[in-house]
């Protein structure tokens, strides 16, 4: 693991390692089982692959969701109020 | 609207919810301008767009929250460096880079990003979103059901 000092020397505008590292550990704990994680630090590239693949999964999710709330306007009764807010803001 | 198809609908609802969800971040994250970008030059009826931007802006001032956006980027104009980010080795510095390369094509308007501060704040920001658009897509589902 790469050392968590900064390599810079001092200025204000270098990103130090810590910086980095913070952000990584932040964006981890997003992640579906952070939990299971606890503090372990996991490397950057592995959190970098997975949020990539989240991502991935939280996109195809969206999709099918939105599939599946289009088959239920389609079928739902015409009549209901809520029905036709819902389709007037969506479609 | 009856008579759209199915894959049109579900694009419109697609589209809408994106409009909605970019509005309502406003400033203080890059994708919301990427998404509303992209989707102002697709064929979408042109009202649309307005009409979901004025209903979400109506909903945010009756709420008057002054809710933090999670993650919000801290966009300073940092140098580029993913020293940072590598441990020791070639390999290593090799994978961080191009996994680096992939998550900027996952985030809209990533490639635009300049370093990896940036693109890091970015990615939380996107994945709260994600989640956030999971969440009310199965709201309105389970209401209508």
């Amino acid at each position: 693991m790469s050392s968590r000092r900064s390599r810079s020397s001092g200025g204000a505008s270098r990103i130090s390692d810590e910086q980095i590292s913070d952000l990584v550990a932040k964006l981890q704990a997003l992640l579906p089982e952070a939990h299971l994680r606890s503090n372990d630090r996991v490397p950057s590239a592995r959190v970098l692959q997975e949020t990539c693949s989240y991502i991935r999964s939280l996109h195809r999710e969206v999709d099918d969701l939105s599939d599946r709330l289009s088959e239920l306007l389609a079928t739902a009764d015409v009549s209901t109020a809520q029905a036709a807010v819902i389709r007037s803001l969506l479609m | 609207m009856m008579m759209a198809s199915l894959h049109e609908r579900k694009r419109a609802i697609k589209s809408s919810a994106d409009i909605a969800m970019a509005t309502a971040r406003g400033a203080g994250a890059r994708w919301p301008r990427a998404i509303l970008a992209a989707l102002s030059s697709s064929s979408s009826p042109p009202g649309k767009a307005r009409r979901c931007k004025r209903i979400v802006r109506r909903c945010l001032r009756a709420r008057r929250s002054s809710r933090d956006g999670g993650g919000g980027a801290g966009a300073s104009s940092l140098a580029r460096s993913t020293a940072a980010m590598m441990s020791s080795g070639d390999m290593a510095r090799r994978l961080v880079r191009k996994r680096t390369k992939v998550l900027r094509k996952m985030i809209p308007g990533g490639e635009l990003l300049l370093d990896e501060v940036s693109l890091l704040h970015e990615a939380m920001d996107y994945v709260a979103h994600l989640h956030a658009q999971v969440d009310v897509l199965r709201r309105i589902s389970n209401a209508m059901q």
